[in-house]
């Protein structure tokens, strides 16, 4: 799994608002770091690196909520969530991939035609995910996110 | 207003959050169903996620804790990867007549798969239940982190 971001700093008599904030900013920064790769196409490990990153910003958006904005927020969470849902998309197809190559190696060749039409399938649908994820992270709302943890 | 300080809002996190491990894992181990699994695997993962957060409070970091539950996460995470295989070789399968030459693949795949789920279920359910049984394993491991999480007595 991806490696948990450093929170500098905190200690048990920090403010749980100073701490949400340096927690969300340092989880933000992991999110959008391998974005690049993941829009290249084909970097699995950059996929699965953020896809991870979104969980851990998604599950501190939630332990934190009481602390930002209550609409701005549900925004904010609502466009994590659904950056989330269609890179998990992207993953599950190269998680799913990743087998099917693996048991064609020891496949028998009766069996070979229907799995070439499942990796065939699957790569189609992993690069429509792959295009629909695109969309939606280019609204993804980064300066929204800064200036309301900046706010708050 | 008392200032809220990071330590003592972890804590009651990270309990609650335990808690409904305890809870979800009894019933997804009991019965299998993949909804239960699924609902107990994104508890374990928020329970993860958390701990990271406040383990500059832990003297180790927490790191038994965040370990337990790594491995826990991992057998979950494999179960819901062939819960997701079952549902696309359905799909596949549903698209083609029944003399298409390309089910006999798919069809091998599937059972292979569900054997699979078997096993990593099995494997799962062994590691919930091994001595001493996980729910007590980790409650303890998040106890030596964070301290119990009765109320101090009064003075």
């Amino acid at each position: 799994m991806a490696k948990a971001p450093r929170y500098e700093g905190l200690n048990a008599d920090t403010h749980v608002g100073e701490a949400a904030r340096a927690i969300l900013r340092a989880l933000l920064k992991a999110v959008l770091a391998p974005a690049p790769a993941v829009l290249r196409g084909n970097d699995v490990r950059a996929v699965h690196d953020m896809r991870v990153a979104i969980r851990r910003l998604r599950s501190a958006m939630g332990t934190f909520a009481d602390r930002f904005p209550h609409k701005k927020w549900r925004k904010l969470r609502e466009g994590t969530k659904r950056i989330g849902t269609r890179l998990g998309e992207v993953r599950d197809a190269d998680v799913h991939l990743a087998a099917l190559r693996g048991a064609r190696a020891s496949a028998s060749a009766a069996e070979l035609p229907g799995i070439d039409f499942a990796i065939e399938t699957l790569v189609a649908r992993r690069r429509r995910a792959l295009a629909e994820f695109a969309v939606e992270f280019s609204q993804f709302d980064r300066d929204g996110f800064t200036e309301t943890l900046a706010d708050a | 207003m008392p200032k809220r300080t990071f330590g003592p809002f972890m804590r009651t996190v990270v309990f609650k959050r335990l808690q409904r491990i305890l809870d979800d894992g009894t019933v997804a181990f009991a019965g299998g169903r993949e909804a239960d699994l699924h609902a107990l695997r994104i508890a374990v993962k928020r329970l993860r996620y958390n701990i990271e957060f406040a383990s500059s409070l832990a003297p180790d970091g927490a790191r038994e804790a965040l370990d337990l539950l790594a491995r826990l996460q991992e057998r979950l995470g494999a179960l819901a990867d062939f819960d997701a295989f079952e549902r696309g070789y359905a799909a596949l399968l549903d698209g083609l007549a029944p003399n298409d030459p390309r089910r006999i693949g798919i069809e091998a795949l599937r059972a292979a798969s569900q054997g699979d789920r078997d096993r990593a279920l099995a494997d799962a359910r062994a590691f919930w239940l091994a001595e001493p049984p996980y729910p007590e394993r980790l409650a303890a491991s998040i106890s030596a982190a964070f301290g119990s999480n009765s109320p101090k007595p009064e003075p």
